[in-house]
């Protein structure tokens, strides 16, 4: 038994019931009604919004942007938008941490008068300050747009 | 010799102090020294495995809310969270759990888990097992 809820912040919780038997260890044998009761007594909070009980077969999203799932009806759908949001905050802070590396790097060419080492760092600099831009101004429609207009900075 | 006939009472395993009394296997889990509830799950499925618990909410990444079956006396009870590390043992350090400070009810018990490795992208370990111990309602 699962059950699906939005919390008053906005996310998506999902209830995963104990096993009828495991619940029937501690308090004797129940009827499906009275399982199903007790979850929902014990597990949904009184402000849940749209508490809906979902199929043990509903396969939900895969996770690698679960803060940007929301509820439609008894469905699991993705907010676009905050999955966006998700993705341009993952490139910052692995943006940032390269543009750590390239400052030290500028450092060390600036100290020794690389000219052609600080111009093509300056090169590099530029590319990563940029890396969102295509993020930035899409409108997705899907993961997979989102996932297109990521720029691959695994390549500096 | 102890009868069958003085069985222990839930005051008598409660207390912990009486000689002269069988326990017996639905007055056992009374007994200060036994676990109040555990619970063996995956990170969105269903449970593996559990005792006294009734539901665990996937909040989000990393943050899932337990709740058990017969509440805790008073908030004043331990409870521990264990991430399972990763198939291949890879993330066998990475992994830690913390209980919830806020959400730390007679009934209910946030943990979150988080993954040290510096991964931008979700990391979360596929599995966590937590553990109770106290006094029950």
């Amino acid at each position: 038994m699962r059950i699906l809820y939005t919390r008053l912040d906005g996310g998506l919780s999902v209830v995963n019931a104990a096993r009828k038997e495991d619940l029937e260890k501690v308090l004797g044998s129940l009827t499906d009604e009275a399982y199903k009761a007790h979850v929902r007594e014990r597990s949904v909070p009184v402000d849940a919004i749209d508490s809906i009980e979902i199929d043990d077969s509903y396969v939900l999203p895969e996770r690698e942007f679960r803060d940007a799932w929301k509820q439609n009806g008894n469905l699991v759908e993705h907010d676009f938008i905050k999955a966006k949001d998700i993705q341009l905050q993952r490139v910052r802070t692995e943006r940032d941490l390269l543009l750590v590396k390239y400052d030290g790097l500028q450092a060390r060419a600036n100290d020794i008068g690389d000219l052609v080492e600080q111009s093509r760092l300056q090169v590099v600099k530029a590319e990563l300050r940029s890396a969102t831009d295509s993020l930035k101004a899409l409108t997705p429609n899907s993961i997979q747009d989102i996932k297109n207009a990521t720029a691959n900075l695994k390549v500096y | 010799m102890p009868s069958a006939l003085n069985s222990a009472t839930r005051a008598n395993q409660e207390a912990g102090t009486t000689s002269d009394a069988f326990t017996s296997p639905l007055r056992q889990q009374f007994h200060p020294s036994s676990t109040k509830a555990w619970v063996y799950y995956d990170n969105n499925t269903a449970f593996s495995a559990s005792y006294n618990v009734s539901g665990n909410a996937d909040n989000g990444p990393n943050n899932h809310t337990i709740t058990w079956t017969i509440a805790f006396s008073s908030a004043s009870y331990a409870a521990i969270a264990c991430p399972k590390a990763d198939a291949s043992d890879t993330a066998i350090s990475a992994y830690s759990a913390q209980i919830s400070d806020s959400v730390f009810t007679t009934s209910t018990c946030q943990i979150f888990t988080t993954n040290s490795n510096g991964n931008t992208s979700v990391s979360e370990p596929n599995q966590t097992f937590v553990a109770a111990w106290g006094a029950q309602a």
